[in-house]
Parts: C-alpha cells; sequence; structure tokens
C-alpha cells in the first residue's frame, strides 16, 4: 500500500466505486422490472395456469384441472376456426393491399420535384393517430343506408345497404377502415426506406438508358427489399392482432360481437368475447395461447430478420 | 404531363384521408338526423345542439378528465422509468446485465392480448375495479420504451459521463443532469407512441371500468355510439370531434418528430 502514491485511488475505494456502480445499475433497473415483472411476467404465467383450467370468473372456487381439454376443444370450436379463418383472411387481403399501395404513394411523394410534399405526408399519417374507436364509428356511418359512401356506390350497381350489417359487406368495411388506418404509417416508412437509397444509382441506371419502369422494378424496388420485409411483418402481426375496427362495426346498434353472422369475428375479438361476456376464463386463455403462439412465431422471425441487419 | 399525374394521385388519396373528417364535422354541426343525406343549404339546419347535449347529458367531461389524468400519469411513468432502465442497460457494468436485456427484448414479443385476462382477474383480486389504479399501474412500464432508450443510450459520447464525474457528479446524478435532458429527441418520440397508445386504448379500459363515471375517451365514446337506445348520428359524430380533437392538436404540433421517431423507431428496430 505504502508504494502508492497519496493521490492515487486506492484499491478499496476503487472497489468502493464499483460497487457503487453495481448498486447504481440496479436501482435505475429495479422499478422497470419490478412492474413488468407483476405486469407482464406474471400475468402470462398466470394465464397459462387457467388455461389449462375450468376456470369461470363467476365461480372461481369452482376451477377444476382439465389438462389439455381447453385447447382440444377450441380447436374442434366451430366459431373460433371461424375467427381463425376470418382472421387469416384479412392478412391475406390487407396486408397485399396496404404493401402495393404505400409503396406506390412513397415512390410518388419521393419524386424530387414535386412541392408540398410534407403537407400530403402529414394528410396521409393522419388516420394511423385516430382512435380506432372513432374511425369504425365515422365509417359505419359513411357505409350506411343512404350515406355517403353509399350513395355513390349505389351509381356504381351496388345495392344502398348499410354495410356493417350486411352479410356480404361487413367484412368488406373492415377490410377498407384496416387499409385506410394503416396505409400513411406504412408510406412513411416505405419514405425512410427510399431516402436511404443513394442518388448516384438512379444517375447511373438513366445512363445505362433504362426508362422509369425499369428503374422502379430492377432497381427501386430490389433495394427496398428489406424495408418490404419490415412492411410485411409488421402488416401481418397488426392485422393478426385486430380487435377494436371489426368490433365497432359489428356491434352497431347493440349486436353481438362478429356479426352479422360471425362473419367479421377475429381471434381476438372471440377471446374478448368468452373472457368478458361468457366469463370463460379458462377457455378464453387457451384461446389467447393459440393466438399467442402464432404471433410470437411471427415475431421471431422479425427479430431474427433485425438480427441479421 | 408525369408531374400532374402524380399531383392527381397525392390529391386523389389526400381526399380519401380527409373527407371522412370533414364528413364527421358536417354530421356533427346537423340538428336534425333526417337532415344528414340532406346536405341542406339554410342555415337553422345547422348548430351546436349535439354538442352541448353531449357534454351535458353524457358524462363527456368526466371522460375527457379521466383520460388526461390516465395517459399523462402513464406518460410520465414511462418516461421517466423506461428511461432509467435504458440507460442502465446501456452504460452501466453490472452482474446480469445481458440477462435482463434479453428479458426486456422476450418480453417486448409479447402480444398484449394474452395480458387481457390475468391482468382483469388480478385487478379484481386488488379491489381496483373502477379506479385509476387498473387504468395506470399496469402500464407503467413498456419493454419497447426501454429498448428504444437502450439504443439511443449506446451511442451516447463517454466524455460527457467522465466530466461529469470529474466535477463530482455520481452515477444518479450524471443520469438525472447530463444523460435524461441530453436525450430529448428519444424522449419526445418515445413520449408521442406512449400518448397515441393510451389516449386511443380501448381494449382494456374497457374491461376495467364498468361505472359510466370512470370511463376513459374511448370507451365512452364507443357507449354513445354503438348502444342502441343513444345512437343519434350527429350526436355519436359530435362526441367523435370531441374525441379527435386533442389528437390531431398533438400530431399537428409533433407530426415532424412522428416522422423521425417512425425513422428511428422502425427502421432501426
Amino acid at each position: 500500500m505504502s508504494a502508492l502514491s497519496p493521490k492515487k485511488p486506492s484499491i478499496s475505494s476503487l472497489k468502493r466505486s464499483r460497487r457503487r456502480e453495481i448498486a447504481t445499475g440496479y436501482i435505475l433497473l429495479a422499478p422497470f422490472l419490478i412492474i413488468a415483472g407483476m405486469f407482464i411476467l406474471y400475468p402470462i404465467l398466470y394465464s397459462l395456469t387457467i388455461s389449462f383450467r375450468e376456470f369461470s370468473f363467476l365461480d372461481p372456487a369452482g376451477a377444476s384441472w382439465v389438462g389439455l381439454s381447453n385447447y382440444t376443444s377450441l380447436l374442434k370450436d366451430e366459431r373460433f376456426l371461424t375467427a381463425m379463418k376470418n382472421t387469416s383472411l384479412l392478412v391475406l387481403i390487407v396486408v397485399p393491399c396496404q404493401t402495393l399501395i404505400a409503396l406506390l404513394l412513397a415512390n410518388v411523394l419521393n419524386s424530387p420535384k414535386l412541392r408540398m410534399k410534407g403537407f400530403f405526408r402529414t394528410l396521409y399519417f393522419l388516420p394511423y393517430v385516430t382512435s380506432p374507436i372513432a374511425v369504425g364509428a365515422v365509417m359505419v356511418n359513411l357505409f350506411r343506408r343512404d350515406g355517403p359512401v353509399t350513395s355513390i356506390l349505389n351509381t356504381f350497381g351496388f345495392p344502398n345497404v348499410s354495410w356493417h350489417s350486411s352479410g356480404d359487406y361487413a367484412f368488406w368495411l373492415v377490410v377498407f377502415i384496416i387499409v385506410w388506418t394503416q396505409i400513411g404509417f406504412y408510406t412513411v416508412i416505405y419514405l425512410g426506406g427510399l431516402q436511404s437509397i443513394s442518388r448516384d444509382i438512379y444517375e447511373a441506371a438513366a445512363i445505362d438508358g433504362a426508362n422509369k419502369f425499369q428503374i422502379l422494378t430492377r432497381v427501386t424496388i430490389p433495394l427496398l427489399k428489406p424495408t418490404s420485409f419490415l412492411v410485411l411483418v409488421m402488416g401481418i402481426l397488426a392485422t393478426l392482432q385486430i380487435f377494436e375496427q371489426p368490433f365497432v362495426v359489428s356491434t352497431t346498434g347493440g349486436a353481438l360481437p362478429g356479426s352479422p353472422g360471425d362473419s367479421t369475428l377475429t381471434m381476438v375479438m372471440y377471446l374478448y368475447t368468452l373472457a368478458f361476456r361468457y366469463y370463460e376464463m379458462g377457455y378464453a386463455s387457451a384461446a389467447a395461447f393459440i393466438i399467442f403462439a402464432i404471433i410470437f412465431t411471427m415475431t421471431l422471425i422479425q427479430f431474427a430478420f433485425f438480427r441479421n441487419k | 404531363m408525369k408531374k400532374f399525374i402524380f399531383y392527381m394521385v397525392l390529391l386523389a388519396v389526400a381526399m380519401a384521408m380527409i373527407l371522412p373528417f370533414f364528413w364527421t364535422l358536417y354530421a356533427s354541426l346537423v340538428k336534425d338526423d333526417l337532415d344528414v343525406p340532406k346536405y341542406p343549404i339554410s342555415f337553422d339546419k345547422y348548430g351546436i345542439e349535439n354538442f352541448t347535449f353531449i357534454l351535458t347529458r353524457e358524462n363527456l367531461g368526466y371522460w375527457y378528465r379521466n383520460s388526461v389524468i390516465v395517459t399523462l400519469c402513464i406518460t410520465v411513468s414511462n418516461l421517466l422509468l423506461n428511461t432509467m432502465a435504458g440507460y442502465s442497460l446501456a452504460r452501466i457494468n453490472f452482474p446480469g446485465r445481458q440477462s435482463f436485456f434479453i428479458l426486456t427484448l422476450g418480453i417486448m414479443m409479447v402480444p398484449v392480448q394474452i395480458l387481457l385476462i390475468p391482468i382483469f382477474i388480478m385487478m379484481a383480486n386488488f379491489g381496483w375495479i373502477n379506479t385509476y389504479l387498473a387504468l395506470i399501474v399496469p402500464f407503467m412500464v413498456n419493454p419497447f420504451g426501454a429498448f428504444l432508450m437502450r439504443q439511443y443510450f449506446v451511442d451516447f459520447p463517454s466524455e460527457l459521463e467522465d466530466a461529469a464525474k470529474i466535477d463530482g457528479l455520481s452515477r444518479i446524478g450524471t443520469f438525472f443532469r447530463i444523460a435524461f435532458p441530453l436525450s430529448t429527441p428519444a424522449l419526445i418520440s418515445q413520449a408521442i407512441f406512449v400518448f397515441v397508445w393510451n389516449w386511443n386504448s380501448f381494449m382494456f379500459p374497457s374491461i376495467l371500468v364498468t361505472r359510466p363515471e370512470m370511463y376513459t375517451l374511448p370507451v365512452g365514446i364507443y357507449q354513445i355510439t354503438n348502444t342502441a337506445y343513444t345512437a343519434s348520428i350527429t350526436r355519436s359524430m359530435a362526441g367523435v370531434v370531441l374525441m379527435t380533437i386533442p389528437t390531431i392538436v398533438f400530431f399537428m404540433i409533433f407530426q415532424r418528430y412522428f416522422v423521425s421517431g417512425i425513422a428511428r423507431t422502425g427502421i432501426k428496430g
């Protein structure tokens, strides 16, 4: 110890400051960890346990262990299968539509000589920040019998019906609402991707004699592949979890969620209905875990993708 | 010519985006439901009666107050706690840091629907149903926010921390006096997303409160627009207008941060 000059920190004070550093790390992290543990981690485990039980919230004392039977009956439950079919259809229709429109719009917005780009970008983004409950309520009225959109479509031969209560059209109303809401968000993501492409590449392509269409299909779209992947995965995840928009549309006027005739029933809506209309918490938890498994797989793919970047 | 077509495309989409908002404003000002499809010209068909009706007869004042209190508490708490966690995970070397970071990534992948039932049962067991506690406490932190801040602080210049240390600031002091104020861009993008998510949140509030005075705006507006006995188009639209104005104002103020926030969160992951 005597060899150390008094100005240098002693070993014990170094140890003390290291200990203080470790303590600070835990102190700053602790509130986050405790709350996340209580309200995210613990609930997942709790939910997993009740998914193996016959658990009604109205009669928690009568809960009994039923093993995997909630899961097996779900896979035979026609309403759940309908919900899965509707949700998959939504994904298959909504995601390609919104991705193509967003790609197109972003390319138009990114062309160099246009004015008021910021104005258009702001407008396109507005639906995304508006409450889905408000959007749903407005759209139901726009597509009501004698409503403004229905009247216009009527001149093109569509029937004058309220879309939200029509077995043929309610699903398409939901499709329209989701696409309308999401376009702006994905357009902005595509714009980010486009701005990261160097102008030099376009100039080189133009010098080589490529026309605008060739530049779009041979240069821009291949270079946007990572962005497109992101937009597709995010779109699939968001649509798999869709709840508010079809819920508002189907329950207009006090109708049952998913009506007419389960044509707008989605997986999350069925889970919500099971749990909070019928209080079948065990059965609903099993449904939640099946949905979880599907979404988790998609998210893992997304994370693997970010790793590679 | 090409420019003209581009402007037409942009304008057509802009109309599709903005006309529903204008129609909502129009319908909210029409006095009689039956006049809505007629687009009357005379001024005496219009008025603010729908707004006064909604503001006086429904509990809209309560819903506004509840939404403001709940969203503000959640946003402040998220900004503070997520940022503390993000800083700790990025800058402080302590045993277990890597595992805690992986844990944070792990819970980021959890879809919220899985929490719906257990959170409801927990809140019921705590006796918190119909209280602000149920609407606030489970949502006070967000792993996405912590991840965002961690990514921001990883690139934070360590010279600033060293300078603070030489000036005699403790590690916690360094965080609150130096790092936290200097992370404003990341804080704003975090604040925007937390604010919008929670202001518009419907699924959780719709099960955690049952008394009309405790509803938040989305739950209250849903009751106005969707229950059979009060379903008046004009009044519903007045409610929608009142609920949407704060988000639109907030968005207009912060819109350039929205875009940079998406660039930061969406693209960087």
